[in-house]
C-alpha cells in the first residue's frame, strides 16, 4: 500500500518535473537541435535558399571533399588557429594581471572594476566602429600618436601583415574584462591564511604567486581557457565591421566566410560543410583542453 | 433548455468571427517595398508615397531599408517566408538567382507592354531573363573619372588624362609623400567592396579593347594582353606610390576611407559610378566646385572609351498576396506624371544624380543630364557596356576582387593573379 502511494507520488514528480522542463526542452530542441541536424543535412546538399528546399540536389560528400581546394577557407581556418592560439596564450596573462591590480587597488576598486567591464557590456558594433577609426591609417588617431612620438606610421587594418594583430588587440581589450573578472572572483576565495603563513615562512611576492595564487586559480584558469577557445572560434562581429575579413582575407576567419558563402554566394550547402567541420572543431578542442587539464591536475594532487 | 444553450454556444463562437470580418473589410491593404537606400533618399521618397496613399485610401506603402551590403541576404531569408515584402528593389546582376529560385514574379501582360514601350532594348534585355520582363527599371549607372581641378592646377596639369601613358604620368606628379608616406594619392582605388574593385578594373579593360567574359558568357575573356596590360596598369602605378591602398578601404554600406580621402583632396583621380554625386554635393559643399568628371582613359590597345554600366529594376515577390497592387503601385511612380513630364521615380533618382532609365524621363531631364558633372556619365553611355549577367555572379566579382586586392596589397604578382581569377571563375562558371 506505502509502495504503491510511493509509486504514484514519483510518477506524478516526473509528471510535474517534465511539465516544468518542457518550455527549456522546446527551446532547445528549436534553437539547438533543429539549426544541428538542418545544418548536417544541408552540407550534403546543393541549395541557394531562394528555391523550395524540397528541390535541394543531394550531392553526397562533395561539400567537403571540395573544402581543401579552397584557398579561402584553408586561409581562414588557419587564421581562426592564430586567433584561438593568440587569444589562449595573452588573454589570460591580460586578465591575470588586470585582476591582480583590481585587488590590490584600495582607490575607488569598484570604479576600476567597472571601467574594465565597460567594454563587455559596450555594442560590439559601436565599439568596432570606434577602432576601425582609431586603426585608420590615414585620418586614425593612433597613426598621430605615434608620429607625435617621432614613429613612422603604420598601416594597421589597411595592412595585410598586421590587419589580424590589430583585431587580436580588439578582442584582447574586449575580452580582457570579462575574464579579469572571473580572475578577480578565484582571487577572492584564497584565504588570507596561507598568504600569511607563507610570509612566516620567509616566502616573497613571487615565490606566494608561483605557490599560492596559481595553483588555487586553477579550476577558474581551467573555465577561462575553454570559454576564451570557444569564443574565439566563433568571433564575428569586430571582424565583419572592422575590416570585413580584409585586406586580401588577411583577417578573415572562418565563421565569417561561411556567413558569406551563405548570404553573399548563396551556397547554403557549401557554408553549412564549413559549420559542421567548424562545429567538429570546436567540440574536439574543447573536450582535448579539458581532458589535458584534468590529468595535469590528477597528476598534481597525487 | 438544450437548444437554447446550444445557440448561446454558437453565438458566442460566432460573434469574433462577424467582429474581425468587420474589421478586416475596411483594412488597407499595405505594400512593403525593401530597398537599401540611405535615411535621406527614404524620407524624399515618403513623399510619393504620401502622395499614392491620398490618391488610393485603401493602400498603405511601407519602405524598409537595409544597407546595400544586406540587401541580396534579406530578400533571401525573406523569401523563406510567406510574409516577406511585396516589391523587392534589386540589383539586374542578381536576377539569374532570384529567376532561378522563383523569388520574383514576371511582369504580367499589361505592364510588361508598358515596360516594352518605355524604355530602351537594351535596358529591357537588362531586366529579363528568358524572354520574360521582370520589372520597372530604375537607374542606370555607369563609371567615369572623377579628378579634383584644384589638385589638377596645383600640379600644373591643364587637363583629364585621355589615355593611360598620360594617367600614369599626371598620377605620378599628383602624388604628394611626407616622411615617406603618400599624403596625397595620384589615381585611388577601391578595397573591401567587389563592386567597387572589379567595375571600375573592368572598365579600364574595355577601355583597352578587353572584355570580361566571352560572348556566350560561359568563359574568362579577361586574361589576354588587355587584361594584362590592365593589371599591369595597376602594379605600375602602385610602384610609383600613385596608388596608395592604405587610402582604399570602402564599408558595407559602400562608403568609407575612398570616398573620404577623394572628398578631403587627398585623391586626385578615381574612377567611380555617378550615383555618388550627391553624396560628393552634400559632404564637400562648396569644394565639390573643384570635382570634375571625364571619360575613361584609353588604354594602348583601346580606341574608345568604355565603362561597364549595370541597372535596377523593381521586382515583385512571386509570393506576394497584394501583386497587383503592387504592379499598379510601381506603373503609377514610373509614369510621367503629365505629358513631357518626368515620373516620380525618375525626379527623385535625378535628384541624387542617378540616371533614370526610362526613356521619356531621360528627355524630360534632359538639361539637368546635361550638366557638366553628368554629362560625362550620359556620353559615356553609348558605349558603355553591360556588366555580366550571369548565375554566380556575386561569387565571380569577389573572386575578381581578391586576385586584383592581392596585387595592391602585394600578396600576388599581376599576371598570377589573372591566371588564379580566370581559373576559379572558370570553375563557377563551369557548375
Amino acid at each position: 500500500m506505502v509502495n504503491c502511494k510511493r509509486k504514484s507520488l514519483e510518477s506524478s514528480y516526473t509528471k510535474a518535473a517534465l511539465l516544468f522542463l518542457t518550455p527549456s526542452l522546446a527551446f532547445f530542441a528549436v534553437f539547438f537541435v533543429f539549426p544541428l541536424f538542418f545544418t548536417l543535412y544541408l552540407s550534403f546538399h546543393e541549395w541557394d535558399m531562394l528555391s523550395p528546399l524540397g528541390e535541394a540536389k543531394g550531392i553526397g560528400l562533395s561539400n567537403f571533399a571540395g573544402l581543401f581546394s579552397d584557398s579561402r577557407f584553408v586561409k581562414t581556418l588557419l587564421n581562426t588557429f592564430i586567433y584561438v592560439g593568440s587569444n589562449l596564450v595573452l588573454m589570460p596573462v591580460i586578465a591575470l594581471v588586470i585582476a591582480l591590480l583590481l585587488k590590490s587597488t584600495k582607490f575607488l576598486p569598484r570604479l576600476w572594476r567597472l571601467i574594465f567591464f565597460l567594454p563587455v557590456v559596450t555594442s560590439v558594433v559601436a565599439m568596432s566602429l570606434v577602432w576601425q577609426y582609431i586603426f585608420d591609417p590615414t585620418f586614425g588617431p593612433l597613426n598621430e600618436f605615434l608620429k607625435a612620438l617621432g614613429l613612422p606610421p603604420q598601416g594597421w587594418t589597411m595592412a595585410p601583415s598586421q590587419s589580424l594583430p590589430s583585431i587580436l588587440i580588439v578582442l584582447l581589450w574586449q575580452g580582457a574584462g570579462y575574464y579579469a573578472i572571473i580572475y578577480l572572483a578565484g582571487l577572492m576565495g584564497i584565504s588570507r591564511d596561507y598568504y600569511e603563513a607563507a610570509e612566516l615562512d620567509g616566502a616573497n611576492g613571487w615565490q606566494s604567486f608561483r605557490s599560492i595564487t596559481l595553483p588555487f586559480l586553477r579550476p577558474t584558469t581551467e573555465f577561462v581557457l575553454v570559454m576564451i577557445a570557444v569564443n574565439t572560434f566563433q568571433v564575428f562581429t569586430p571582424i565583419f565591421v572592422i575590416t570585413n575579413g580584409g585586406p586580401v582575407d588577411s583577417s578573415n576567419v572562418l565563421g565569417l566566410y561561411i556567413y558569406q558563402t551563405a548570404f553573399e554566394f548563396l551556397k547554403m550547402g557549401k557554408a553549412s560543410s564549413m559549420a559542421v567541420v567548424l562545429f567538429v572543431l570546436v567540440m574536439s578542442f574543447s573536450v582535448i583542453q579539458i581532458k589535458i587539464m584534468r590529468r595535469n591536475a590528477n597528476g598534481q594532487d597525487e | 433548455m438544450k437548444k437554447k444553450a446550444r445557440a448561446i454556444i454558437l453565438l458566442t463562437m460566432a460573434l469574433p468571427l462577424l467582429f474581425m470580418t468587420a474589421c478586416g473589410k475596411g483594412k488597407p491593404t499595405t505594400i512593403r517595398i525593401l530597398t537599401h537606400w540611405d535615411a535621406t533618399n527614404s524620407s524624399a521618397f515618403q513623399a510619393y508615397i504620401a502622395e499614392y496613399e491620398a490618391q488610393n485610401k485603401n493602400v498603405k506603402i511601407e519602405l524598409q531599408t537595409v544597407p546595400f551590403g544586406e540587401l541580396m541576404k534579406k530578400i533571401s531569408t525573406s523569401g523563406l517566408s510567406s510574409d516577406g515584402p511585396d516589391i523587392y528593389h534589386i540589383y539586374s546582376a542578381w536576377l539569374p538567382e532570384l529567376v532561378g529560385g522563383k523569388t520574383i514574379a514576371p511582369a504580367p501582360g499589361d505592364f510588361a507592354k508598358d515596360i516594352q514601350q518605355a524604355y530602351a532594348a537594351n535596358i529591357i534585355d537588362s531586366v529579363s531573363v528568358g524572354g520574360s520582363i521582370y520589372g520597372y527599371p530604375t537607374e542606370l549607372t555607369t563609371y567615369a573619372l572623377n579628378y579634383n581641378k584644384k589638385l589638377f592646377a596645383k600640379a600644373g596639369i591643364p587637363e583629364p588624362p585621355k589615355n593611360w601613358q598620360e594617367l600614369i604620368s599626371d598620377a605620378k606628379k599628383l602624388t604628394l609623400k611626407s616622411g615617406g608616406k603618400v599624403t596625397q594619392q595620384g589615381f585611388g582605388v577601391i578595397t573591401g567592396w567587389d563592386s567597387g574593385v572589379v567595375h571600375p578594373w573592368v572598365s579600364l579593360l574595355q577601355s583597352d579593347g578587353g572584355k570580361f567574359l566571352t560572348g556566350d558568357g560561359k568563359k574568362v575573356a579577361f586574361n589576354d594582353a588587355a587584361g594584362q596590360e590592365t593589371i599591369a596598369l595597376y602594379k605600375t602605378l602602385l610602384d610609383s606610390g600613385a596608388i596608395n591602398p592604405e587610402m582604399s578601404p570602402s564599408n558595407a554600406s559602400t562608403t568609407g576611407g575612398y570616398q573620404n580621402n577623394f572628398e578631403l583632396g587627398h585623391t586626385a583621380m578615381i574612377i567611380m559610378a555617378n550615383w555618388w554625386k550627391s553624396s560628393l554635393q552634400s559632404t564637400m559643399k562648396d569644394a565639390y566646385a573643384d570635382v570634375a568628371t571625364a571619360p575613361i582613359p584609353i588604354g594602348p590597345h583601346g580606341d574608345k572609351s568604355s565603362a561597364i554600366f549595370y541597372s535596377w529594376l523593381y521586382s515583385v515577390n512571386s509570393k506576394s498576396k497584394q501583386q497587383a497592387e503592387a504592379w499598379k503601385f510601381l506603373e503609377w511612380l514610373n509614369s510621367p506624371k503629365a505629358d513631357g513630364e518626368s515620373s516620380r521615380q525618375g525626379a527623385w533618382l535625378m535628384n541624387q544624380g542617378i540616371i533614370p532609365s526610362r526613356t521619356s524621363d531621360q528627355k524630360a531631364n534632359a538639361s539637368t543630364l546635361s550638366d557638366p558633372f553628368m554629362k560625362t556619365y550620359v556620353d559615356l553611355l553609348a558605349d558603355a557596356k553591360p556588366f555580366p549577367i550571369v548565375r554566380g555572379g556575386a561569387e565571380i566579382t569577389a573572386t575578381l576582387q581578391k586576385q586584383v586586392e592581392a596585387v595592391l596589397f602585394g600578396q600576388a604578382k599581376p599576371n598570377d593573379a589573372l591566371d588564379s581569377a580566370e581559373k576559379q571563375i572558370n570553375e563557377i562558371l563551369g557548375k
